[in-house]
């Protein structure tokens, strides 16, 4: 036992401390293990950097190499045969796979040889790197074999080809690293069935991809703004601190810093990991080291050396001896670096203008450079960085620039600066272009170099007026520069230098001219250039000339423009202005369509869009010369007539601009004429001599130019704009001179005359204006002549203009015309409309309406003699005015001519009138086969109907409402026009829906000798059951059982109503039990199931009302005369009971015809006899429960219940015994558990006794009719 | 040809119809107050029996009673000492009006120093407030006796009560609770009652104001007085449009204030009177001496 426990303790203790011991060792192999993990995935992600670093630099060699034997191939023009693209790949992918194929797959048979190639590469780069593709294809273009996937192919020049994969290897943004070409869809390799498409990146590891901020930052720029700040911090440690420092030991200093850079940088740029920093610190190095020689005798506070040609000397050899050490890293960065920092260092620096020779010496390395590297950035940053170092230099002195105050440096200062221009201009002119992109930068280079000379000279300047001098130079040279062979022999470079000398000398004449002499000479070196183009075939030229010529109609135009202004408020001739600008304008013209069309061979694309242009600047030109010349009314003339001529001469040279130009012109006189012809200030009358001469000229011409203008596509539109604007002349005319009052008849007869020049001449046009000259007929009738003070002035122009529209509306256009029905009837409609107006605003205010109704009535006549197809329309659109017109007025007007009132007389009329419409007016079959003639009937019965009850007293309109419907009913019975009838059988429920509101609760006055209520409520009864019994005589065609039903529910509905309102209160009950009974007579006799229907529901209202009024609505303390007296709802009960004879025939009826409907199925409709035994069994129960003493309730219980039984064995009803079994059973049970105990003593022993012995009868008639009960059961 | 008869006969007596009422001088109101009045029978029919079923007593009520009442008193500006002389008068009549009721409850009648209200409401318990407009219509104390003696009798025929009953359970108004009594709103009793309430009450409180000694023509004035304010607001329509409106807004406004017509109400007053023999010519009394005072310098200062 001990030793168990020994044993179990050793366990334990063994456990305690072995498992913390090993968790402790596992844990420090796992975090061994993990750092194990990080460090080789660190080395491998290292590894695919350099991969990838290697792949772009295949690709950029693969891309020279292209390059390359493009260039080849262009120079020997033919000698060389590219050889097949298959066949060298096939021989040197196939020997280049480090591992077998496992897998062939079949590709299509051009392609096949490529595959084993494609299906190498992906195992063997890196998975995100090299395009398979893209290097198989550069593959295809080589005529050297290619060894390997991995190996790039020698370059034909290496320096050249080294230093670009050098340069552009490290300042390659990780973005092109990862770029890949994208793989045609259609590549049978790529699509191999046995690969799976490359998994999709992440959105975060797309954007890590796209953007290395890290990597770019960390990496590339940190080292170089660190590189930079060192240096610049070197430069100011020498030039301004140390001050206990001497010259000699500051530049010591320097030197030892800069060879420190420049040695460590050597070192590391030896290691491959720091290649890039160890780059950095070369060019850092050279920089300072140029610095502190060039500090050597520049700065005073470093100054050792006393000669400046010394210095320079060194400042040579120190720049060549770092372009010499730059360019054997054949590095751009190293370079740049060193070149910038130099510049900055003697930007930093300068104290006098020869300091700025070093910039020179620098400017000139930069361009050997260049030209030798081919590194033609590093240009532009040379150009940047030479005119700036000199400008900040200027600025230094003059902050605010020279301003024209001379200083004693400007000569060397201009010299230096035409220096730098002369520099990079030869180095342009004078290099190679090997690409596209090499010649884009250059063109940057050349564009930037005469314009930072430019700025520069500007700032400096102190003699302003040698601007014009400098810039013809300039301009001469960039222009010589331009012409010379090794130029022309590069189109960009003579593109760029010709324009730019071309654009400074022109740009140099407002330096020493100005006004026409600035338009005289680019006219002439345009014309110099438009001719030399010409003769030269030299697009350049040509194109410069009409340039020139344009810039030069511009500013002709724009010297024009005070004659504009001068033309709005003078009106004074301007000949020699005029005569200057048509001359313009003749050149203009001349180039355009003379020289244009002679050599047309030389102006095609932009040389014809410039001589169009030109085209347009003579159009401008003459224009405004013709303006000068010709003021006043004149002037819409004038440009008439040149619009007239533009449209002749477009149509004889066939030239499109030219109709624009008729275009411009023709709105351009029309507009003049709207504004000065016109005289509208002038206050009429006044008889203008002007424009009565002018307008109609202008008119004519605008006729003559739509009649040469011709009438193809492009022309119709000038023709029918000229049309429509010597017809709107005469219209203006005729408003401007004759009285307003007979304008519209002189425009009707204007748009006649155009009607029948229609028929004549046969142009469409015209008739669209005499559509147009309508419309402004009915607009100045109805502006003018409608509110004409003198009556002739009203009637005589609206008449004779509507007679007019009548008369040509049916041909006011071409017979083929597709609006020509539209048109027509818009003619009538608007003289049908002016004549309503007429009406309107002639008319007694109450007679409008009858006279408008006539006028329908009248153009529904006309239409069935004439079969005019819109007047029906109109009479319909009449007859909508004159009901509103009704409603709106007549029908509240209280007037009284000769002791009738207005309002029946008008209204009246007014409805008379519709019926008779709704049996004249002509519609088409279809819509009188709809009932749609019957509008006019509904809307005549609504507002007779609205007549009643505006007419009569209140209490009489549900009367005469009923009189109205009876009458339609009989009308449409005649006719048998259903809508007649359903008009009936609103209004009847309009009337009875009325007696709610007005007839039922009328009360009785003095006099009355019965209750009005009575009087209106009765009749309207007799006439609800009058037109039921009319319905149930009708054929099954005009009679609808749920019209006919409804029919009988409001006679029913009012009699019960009535009943209602007349009787007491506690009386309403027996009243609605009598009703019943009635019904029910009703039912049995006339064998129509409604009343039965309608006796239902007033049993059901009976026994509501029983239950809820005359029981348990008394009073609490004090007897209320009726209600609640057993009197009253016995009666009541005994009526309803009384209808049970009734009730069993009704059954047997309904078992051979029953209503199989759901709802009579539920509520059992076909067993009356029920319903009327219940409900007064029901109503009797309650009014006992409620009302009895109630010691003697369960006693009365006991005798109703007796009395159901016998009922029910005397009639054979089931139910009835059941239910009075029922209410024996809760007759003992309210006596078990109430009567007992709280009854007084006699109630108590009473109820007893009748219960017993109403249970003892009960019990004893069962026994003796036990055989029929069970016959019965 | 013997539907052209009945057509004829029909005819005949419409046109009589039309004939006799158009000759009659009485221009009759349209309102929609025939329907009103029947639904509001039929929902007092109905509600009426579960109130019956459900009352509470007397002691609940009167609790219910004065939290109400304090939430009203609660809501109106203190009385001013002439107000509180008037409500000392009204207390008085309307204390000796309630000795003859039915239930025997803690009566208090209070005045609303309003000269708006033209309106007396009672709430349950045995509250009775008039407002000052009313008591401005009124010429003598018989009058102030019967409109009391109506008020009291809305409480003592479990009117104001079942009234309560009725809107706690259609707004689970739990009436054990003070918070919950307080939610029901004033408006609802100034509204006054359905139409038999109303009546009942004009019969019962007429019978009451004359047990105590007051003649029934102050019942007769009171109700011709405000049959003249009713007729004054009796508009006409234009159209029939504008009458199908205007008896559409009526009908839910009335339905919602059922008071019966003031005319229908006199007609009532009337038959009372014959068919009781109540004593028509008994002597009006003026109002008492201090009233009149207190009134005319009411109406002096304003």
């Amino acid at each position: 036992m001990d030793g168990s426990i020994l044993l179990l303790g050793l366990l334990v203790l063994g456990f305690a401390v072995v498992i913390p011991v090993l968790a402790i060792v596992a844990y420090r192999r796992t975090g061994a293990l993990r750092a194990a993990l990080d460090e080789q995935r660190y080395e491998n992600s290292d590894r695919i950097s350099s991969l990838r670093a290697e792949v772009v630099t295949l690709r950029r060699a693969v891309d020279e190499l292209s390059l390359r034997l493009n260039a080849n191939t262009r120079a020997e023009a033919g000698e060389a045969t590219i050889p097949p693209v298959a066949e060298p790949v096939v021989k040197q992918a196939t020997p280049a796979q480090p591992v077998p194929v496992p897998i062939i797959i079949e590709p299509a048979p051009v392609l096949e040889p490529v595959l084993p190639a494609e299906e190498v590469i992906p195992a063997t780069l890196p998975p995100s790197a090299m395009p398979a593709e893209e290097e198989v294809a550069a593959a295809a273009f080589s005529t050297e074999p290619v060894p390997s996937a991995y190996v790039a192919p020698p370059p034909a020049d290496p320096v050249v080809a080294e230093a670009r994969v050098q340069a552009e290897a490290v300042t390659l943004p990780a973005s092109e690293i990862e770029a890949e070409p994208a793989i045609p869809s259609s590549s049978p390799a790529w699509q191999s069935s046995y690969e799976a498409p490359p998994p999709r990146a992440s959105v975060f590891s797309r954007l890590r991809k796209t953007l290395p901020l890290e990597e770019l930052l960390g990496m590339n720029l940190f080292a170089k703004i660190g590189i930079v700040l060192l240096v610049l911090g070197f430069a100011l440690l020498g030039r301004v601190a140390l001050v206990a420092m001497g010259p000699a030991g500051k530049v010591s200093l320097l030197y030892a810093a800069a060879a420190a850079l420049l040695g460590g940088g050597i070192w590391l740029e030896r290691k491959e990991r720091y290649r890039l920093i160890g780059r950095t610190g070369i060019g850092g190095g050279w920089a300072l080291l140029f610095f502190t020689t060039y500090a050597m005798w520049h700065v005073p506070a470093m100054r050792v050396m006393s000669s400046l040609t010394a210095n320079c000397t060194l400042l040579l050899v120190v720049a060549v001896a770092m372009v010499a050490h730059t360019l054997r890293y054949r590095s751009q960065l190293v370079t740049g670096l060193a070149f910038l920092l130099a510049f900055s260092t003697v930007a930093l620096s300068q104290d006098t203008v020869y300091a700025l020779s070093a910039g020179v010496i620098l400017a000139i390395g930069i361009v050997v450079i260049c030209l030798r590297m081919g590194w033609y950035e590093l240009e532009i940053f040379g150009i940047l960085a030479s005119f700036g170092n000199h400008f900040y230099w200027l600025y230094k002195l003059y902050p605010d620039g020279v301003s024209g105050h001379a200083f004693p440096q400007f000569l060397p200062s201009a010299i230096i600066l035409v220096l730098y221009w002369l520099t990079f201009r030869i180095s342009y002119v004078a290099r190679g272009i090997r690409s596209s992109r090499d010649e884009r930068i250059s063109t940057v280079a050349a564009l930037l170099n005469p314009m930072l000379l430019g700025a520069v000279m500007k700032f400096q300047s102190t003699r302003p007026e040698l601007a014009f001098y400098a810039l013809l130079g300039l301009g001469a040279c960039e222009f010589f520069f331009g012409q010379l062979p090794a130029t022309r022999r590069r189109r960009p470079a003579f593109v760029v230098l010709t324009v730019l000398g071309t654009i400074l000398m022109l740009g140099s004449v407002p330096f020493k001219f100005s006004g026409n002499n600035i338009a005289l000479l680019w006219m002439i070196g345009a014309e110099v250039l438009l001719v030399a183009g010409i003769v030269q075939s030299e697009n350049l030229f040509r194109r410069l000339g009409l340039l020139a010529g344009i810039l030069t109609g511009l500013l002709v135009a724009w010297k024009a423009m005070p004659i504009l202004d001068l033309r709005q408020h003078s009106e004074a001739p301007l000949i020699h202005d005029g005569v200057l600008l048509l001359t313009c304008s003749v050149l203009f013209y001349l180039n355009a369509h003379f020289l244009a069309r002679r050599w047309s061979a030389l102006f095609r694309d932009i040389d014809a869009m410039f001589a169009d242009l030109h085209s347009y600047l003579g159009c401008v030109t003459v224009f405004i010369g013709s303006w000068a010349i010709f003021t006043s009314d004149w002037t819409a003339v004038a440009w008439a007539v040149l619009m007239l001529s533009a449209a002749w001469v477009s149509r004889w040279l066939a030239s499109k601009h030219l109709v624009v130009q008729a275009w411009l012109l023709a709105g351009a006189a029309f507009f003049r004429v709207a504004i000065t012809n016109c005289h509208w200030t002038e206050i009429y009358p006044h008889h203008i001599p002007g424009r009565i001469i002018t307008l109609p000229v202008v008119a004519l011409l605008f006729y003559l130019t739509s009649a040469v203008v011709g009438s193809d596509e492009i022309r119709a539109q000038l023709r029918s704009a000229t049309l429509w604007a010597g017809s709107a002349a005469l219209v203006a005319l005729a408003w401007l001179e004759i009285a307003p009052e007979w304008v519209a008849p002189a425009w009707m007869a204007l748009a006649v005359v155009l009607v029948l020049a229609r028929r004549r001449l046969r142009i469409n046009e015209l008739a669209w204006q005499e559509h147009v000259l309508a419309i402004l007929v009915l607009a100045q009738l109805i502006a003018v002549n409608l509110s004409a003070s003198d009556a002739l002035d009203r009637y005589v122009p609206i008449v004779i203009s509507a007679a007019a529209l009548y008369a040509i509306s049916r041909m006011c256009t071409p017979a083929d015309a597709p609006h020509r029905r539209i048109a027509g009837w818009a003619h009538t409609w608007i003289a049908t409309g002016l004549l309503a107006a007429l009406a309107w605003h002639e008319s007694p205010q109450p007679w409008l309406a009858p006279l408008w109704i006539g006028f329908a009535l009248v153009l529904a006549a006309v239409d069935r003699r004439f079969d005019i197809e819109e007047l029906p329309f109109q009479a319909h659109v009449l007859a909508a005015m004159t009901v509103g017109r009704a409603v709106a007025v007549n029908l509240f007007l209280t007037d009284k001519w000769h002791s009738v009132d207005v309002r029946l007389l008008t209204v009246g009329a007014v409805v008379a009138a519709l019926y008779a419409l709704a049996w004249l007016v002509r519609m088409p079959a279809s819509w009188r086969g709809r009932d749609y003639h019957h509008a006019y009937t509904w809307v005549a019965s609504i507002l007779c109907a609205w007549m009643l009850w505006s007419e009569l007293q209140p209490i009489a309109v549900a009367v005469g409402t009923a009189v109205l419907g009876l009458l339609l009913f009989e009308a449409g019975m005649m006719w048998k026009q259903r809508p007649l009838r359903y008009e009936a059988y609103i209004a009847l429920t309009a009337a009875f829906g009325r007696i709610f509101f007005v007839n039922l609760t009328a009360t009785k006055v003095p006099g009355d000798v019965i209750s009005p209520a009575i009087a209106t409520v009765m009749p309207l009864a007799l006439i609800f059951f009058y037109v039921w019994t009319r319905l149930r005589s009708a054929d099954e065609s005009q009679s609808r059982l749920p019209i006919r039903n409804s029919i009988a529910w409001f006679g029913t509905g009012s009699v019960a109503a009535l009943l209602w309102f007349q009787a007491y209160p506690e009386w309403i009950v027996v009243a609605f039990a009598a009703l019943t009974l009635v019904l029910m007579l009703a039912a049995l006799l006339l064998k129509q199931r409604v009343f039965f229907h309608q006796a239902l529901a007033l049993v059901v209202g009976t026994m509501a009302r029983g239950i809820a009024h005359n029981i348990y609505d008394v009073s609490y303390f004090t007897p209320q005369g009726w209600r609640g007296n057993f009197g009253v709802l016995l009666l009541a009960v005994a009526l309803l009971l009384s209808a049970l004879p009734i009730a069993f025939r009704l059954r047997a009826r309904f078992a051979t015809e029953p209503d199989s409907s759901m709802l009579a199925r539920r509520l059992g409709l076909n067993y009356p006899e029920q319903w009327f035994f219940f409900a007064p069994v029901v109503l009797l129960a309650f009014l006992i429960a409620i009302r009895m003493n109630p010691g003697m309730v369960t006693l009365s219980w006991s005798v109703q219940a007796v009395l159901m039984i016998l009922l029910g064995l005397g009639v054979s009803q089931r139910s009835y015994r059941i239910s009075g079994l029922l209410l024996l059973v809760l007759c003992v049970g309210k006596i078990v558990f109430r009567d007992a105990w709280h009854l007084n003593e006699r109630d108590r022993y009473i109820t007893f006794i009748a219960l017993g012995a109403a249970l003892t009868l009960v019990s004893t008639l069962y026994n003796r009719y036990r055989e029929t009960v069970r016959r019965l059961l | 040809m013997k539907h052209i008869l009945a057509l004829a006969v029909i005819l005949l007596i419409a046109g009589g119809s039309l004939y006799f009422v158009e000759r009659r001088p009485r221009h009759d109101v349209v309102t929609p107050n025939a329907v009103v009045d029947a639904t509001a029978d039929w929902e007092r029919d109905l509600t009426r029996v579960p109130a019956d079923m459900t009352r509470i007593s007397d002691n609940e009520e009167i609790r219910i009673g004065n939290e109400l009442a304090a939430q009203y008193q609660s809501a109106t500006a203190p009385p001013d000492p002439e107000s509180q002389a008037l409500a000392r008068y009204v207390d008085q009549i309307g204390k000796r009006v309630a000795a003859q009721a039915h239930r025997t409850m803690p009566w208090q009648f209070h005045v609303v120093a309003d000269p708006n209200l033209i309106n007396a409401f009672a709430l349950p318990g045995g509250h009775v407030f008039i407002g000052r407009g009313l008591l401005d219509q009124m010429t003598s104390e018989d009058e102030l006796a019967f409109v009391l003696g109506h008020e009291i009798e809305h409480i003592d025929h479990y009117h104001a009560v079942e009234r309560v009953q009725w809107e706690a359970q259609l707004h689970h108004v739990d009436l054990d609770v003070v918070a919950a009594i307080v939610q029901i709103p004033m408006s609802i009793w100034q509204a006054g009652y359905s139409k038999d309430e109303e009546f009942e009450a004009d019969r019962e409180g007429l019978r009451l104001a004359v047990a105590v000694g007051y003649s029934p023509q102050g019942a007769l004035k009171m109700l011709e007085r405000f049959k003249r304010l009713d007729d004054e607001y009796v508009l006409h329509a234009a159209t029939p449009v504008d009458e199908l409106g205007r008896v559409a807004v009526e009908g839910l406004t009335a339905y919602f204030r059922s008071h019966p017509l003031p005319s229908e109400r006199l007609v009532q007053v009337n038959e009372i009177i014959a068919q009781d023999r109540l004593p028509a010519d008994r002597p009006i009394k003026p109002f008492h001496l201090e009233y009149e005072i207190t009134r005319n310098s009411a109406s002096a200062s304003r």
